[in-house]
């Protein structure tokens, strides 16, 4: 054989192990769809009868334990705890960890809330860094305030962790809101599952674009700027595609940072967030499965409830998408690379024969095949070693996938609650369904890449999210 | 050579790592290679694309168009039955202005097909704020428009949903004839009606259905048993030494914390040697 002839033979078997590759990552995805759909429609069938209230009022519903970790959060802190103070649940705390902040989020929060100081406390179950003050308020009887030492996010919540009182605690992102049912929405897969359920995720929803008062989303819209509206096709195809999919196969390894669900004793039993992780939610999901399956306890569940319940604000800048990006995928990678043992490993069930394994090929390690795809593609095609017409064809199918897929995750979001009202909204959504195929996926693709990158060579930075703040964004919608 | 013999572990990736190979077989078959590859015929691998594409395409135009018909049909039904409901919420007003039971009768009669599901609605929505003299009107009202009847008719349909949904409207009407067929549902139900169904008994109130509440304690899985006590707090004290009996016989259930809050809510001595 020729050296040509082996060139053009290799082109081929790439070509091929592409295309292969490509039809198995989308049957999964539109697999998962189907399972989603079908999962779906039961929740919200089985929500008219939910008997909600009863939840929320009954005194033998477990208590919670709100976290909101907050490091110069100065912005929006006072909406966030405002908003959590006036949720609709019978008994819980709020716990607000102040994580060595400069820019006066302390100070914002004693002005608000009247805080007076209550202890020192001496070190708790789990090491953090020093924690200076603990503060309660004057005001609201279930609000306390921690102010320590810079330590990261991990650190911060682990803090919290120490001094919550109650079964369950629930973190959340200090820029975002939840809706005022939440906390009994994602409780009531604990109290009304007949296995143990140790954690439950629910949806993050984008608010730029909607209107906000008093710390809560009154009218659901869409934002102008392209960024975060490609952000919120891709958190409905996300989260009510996949996350939904995996949930019902008991599959679920990311519950998101912004909200969550989990069984304080469990976490407390595990060490609490692993610090000098970057994808400490994502790290916390894996490691108790993990103690799940090695006590011997399989009949638990990491719920996924497809309600929205928590309201975010997204990145509106380049710069900020693409840390928080390349944050993402690098703490992906990380937690796939510390838990490899779970890899086909039918102890785990789901989880280690379906779960990992997707995430590992797909949404770990795939993004160096895709960008092996569109660089094979692209030489083959500069060298006329490809077809131009099966690229073109290839293109075109790529891109109605992609829209199919993202159109699937916008019907899901059209049946669950608090749907986009407009068919103008929609129109826009569906628009930019189809144009996130030209342009932003290549742009998210080229952002994992760089996550990997990193992950591979060890480097990177933690990365902020530079906050607009949500209440600012009322002043422009009015 | 020192060969030890491998973990179950690693097989199971072996397999994974064959069935990988397995799938990309069909590029290897093409060994020798087709060295003409701008050949006038057409290549399977363009085909197939070319056929997905076409499948696709109409995939997205068909979803495309299946989500704006359920946008639509869900506006134009929620605006209608707004519009309806606002026609038979006078009947509400006229209930709390204590009008003759005749022009009550009246205002929520149904005149159009579909029209008893919306009167069903607003009397149920009414009914979960109202209590006293126009409650128990309500229920008559519910009565004489044959829903409750209706309702009761549903708990035998074959739509576990339709069953679920009747159970919890008989609760909330706090229909005493629904009594009898609620705790047949209880044994022959999936948990999660089941738990509705106990829900409605506890709303309905009828103490004679708490022992009931035992027997379905012994075939429910016990995560579940804690929900069921809470449910059994709805019908007050009168639960109370049947929860006690409950907490008793499924002691290790119930974490400390609840069994705490449970005892203050039976208002006893935590110190109870027995609990």
């Amino acid at each position: 054989m020729s050296v040509a002839e082996f060139y053009h033979w290799g082109t081929r078997v790439t070509e091929v192990i592409l295309v292969w590759y490509f039809f198995l990552l989308n049957a999964i995805y539109l697999g998962l769809a189907f399972i989603a759909f079908r999962v779906i429609s039961k929740h919200l069938l089985r929500n008219v009868y939910g008997g909600f209230e009863n939840i929320s009022k009954s005194p033998l519903t477990p208590a919670i334990t709100v976290l909101v970790p907050a490091h110069n959060e100065a912005v929006g802190i006072c909406t966030t705890v405002n908003n959590l103070l006036h949720l609709d649940f019978m008994r819980f705390e709020v716990i607000v960890i102040n994580d060595g902040s400069t820019d006066g989020t302390l100070d914002e929060l004693k002005k608000a809330f009247r805080l007076t100081p209550i202890s020192i406390p001496g070190q708790g179950a789990l090491k953090t860094e020093q924690v200076r003050t603990v503060y309660h308020s004057a005001t609201n009887h279930n609000l306390v305030v921690v102010d320590k030492r810079n330590g990261g996010k991990s650190d911060a919540l682990n803090a919290g962790l120490n001094i919550a009182r109650y079964p369950y605690f629930c973190t959340i992102d200090a820029d975002a809101m939840l809706e005022p049912d939440a906390l009994q929405r994602v409780i009531r897969p604990v109290v009304e599952s007949p296995v143990r359920v140790i954690a439950v995720g629910g949806i993050v929803r984008i608010a730029n674009g909607c209107r906000i008062e008093k710390g809560r989303v009154t009218d659901v819209d869409l934002p102008w700027a392209p960024l975060p509206i490609f952000q919120v096709v891709e958190y409905f195809r996300a989260f009510l595609c996949g996350r939904t999919g995996l949930s019902s196969a008991n599959a679920l390894m990311i519950i998101s940072g912004a909200f969550g669900l989990f069984e304080s004793s469990l976490v407390m039993e595990i060490g609490g967030y692993r610090v000098g992780t970057v994808g400490e939610d994502m790290d916390l999901v894996t490691r108790l499965h993990d103690l799940m399956v090695k006590k011997g306890e399989r009949d638990y569940r990491i719920e996924f409830v497809p309600d929205p319940v928590c309201w975010t604000e997204a990145p509106t800048t380049m710069r900020v998408l693409m840390r928080q990006r390349r944050r993402w995928q690098k703490g992906l990678l990380e937690v796939l690379a510390d838990n490899s043992h779970m890899c086909f490993n039918p102890r785990y069930g789901w989880l280690g024969m379906f779960g990992y394994p997707f995430l590992l090929v797909f949404e770990g390690w795939g993004i160096l095949l895709e960008t092996l795809g569109y660089a094979v593609f692209l030489a083959g095609w500069w060298l006329d070693a490809i077809q131009s017409d099966f690229m073109f064809a290839f293109f075109i199918c790529a891109m109605l996938t992609g829209t199919l897929l993202s159109l699937t995750g916008i019907m899901l979001g059209e049946m669950t609650p608090r749907e986009y009202p407009k068919y103008g909204q929609w129109l826009r959504l569906i628009a930019y369904a189809v144009l996130e195929n030209f342009g932003y996926r290549q742009m998210i693709s080229y952002l994992r890449l760089a996550g990997t990158m990193d992950f591979l060579l060890g480097r990177g930075e933690w990365g902020r999210m530079e906050r607009e703040g949500l209440t600012r964004k009322k002043a422009h919608a009015a | 050579m020192n060969w030890k013999p491998r973990s179950n572990l690693f097989w199971h990736r072996l397999a994974a790592l064959g069935f990988l190979l397995l799938i990309s077989l069909p590029a290897y078959a093409q060994f020798p290679p087709e060295v003409d590859i701008h050949g006038s015929s057409m290549r399977s691998s363009l085909m197939f694309v070319i056929y997905l594409c076409f499948l696709l395409f109409w995939g997205v135009v068909l979803l495309a168009i299946y989500v704006f018909a359920l946008k639509t049909y869900y506006r134009m039904r929620r605006a209608y039955r707004e519009q309806r409901k606002k026609h038979f919420q006078q009947g509400i007003e006229l209930v709390l202005m204590e009008e003759p039971f005749d022009a009550i009768m009246k205002a929520f009669e149904p005149q159009r097909p579909g029209d008893l599901d919306i009167v069903q609605e607003v009397i149920l929505d009414s009914m979960r704020f109202i209590t006293g003299p126009p409650f128990e009107i309500m229920k008559k009202v519910s009565h004489r428009l044959g829903i409750i009847d209706r309702n009761i008719s549903f708990l035998g349909s074959f739509d576990r949903h339709k069953r679920a949904h009747a159970v919890e409207t008989l609760g909330v009407m706090q229909a005493t004839q629904a009594i009898i067929p609620l705790l047949e549902m209880l044994s022959t139900e999936t948990n999660d009606i089941k738990l509705v169904a106990l829900r409605s008994l506890a709303i309905i109130k009828d103490p004679r259905a708490l022992p009931y509440f035992h027997h379905t304690a012994k075939n429910l899985p016990p995560p579940l048993l804690p929900r069921l006590a809470s449910i059994m707090l709805e019908f007050g004290p009168a639960a109370h030494p049947h929860l006690h009996k409950l907490v008793t016989a499924h002691r290790s259930v119930f974490p400390q914390l609840m069994l705490e809050e449970l005892l203050r809510e039976l208002a006893t001595d935590l110190k109870r040697p027995d609990l």
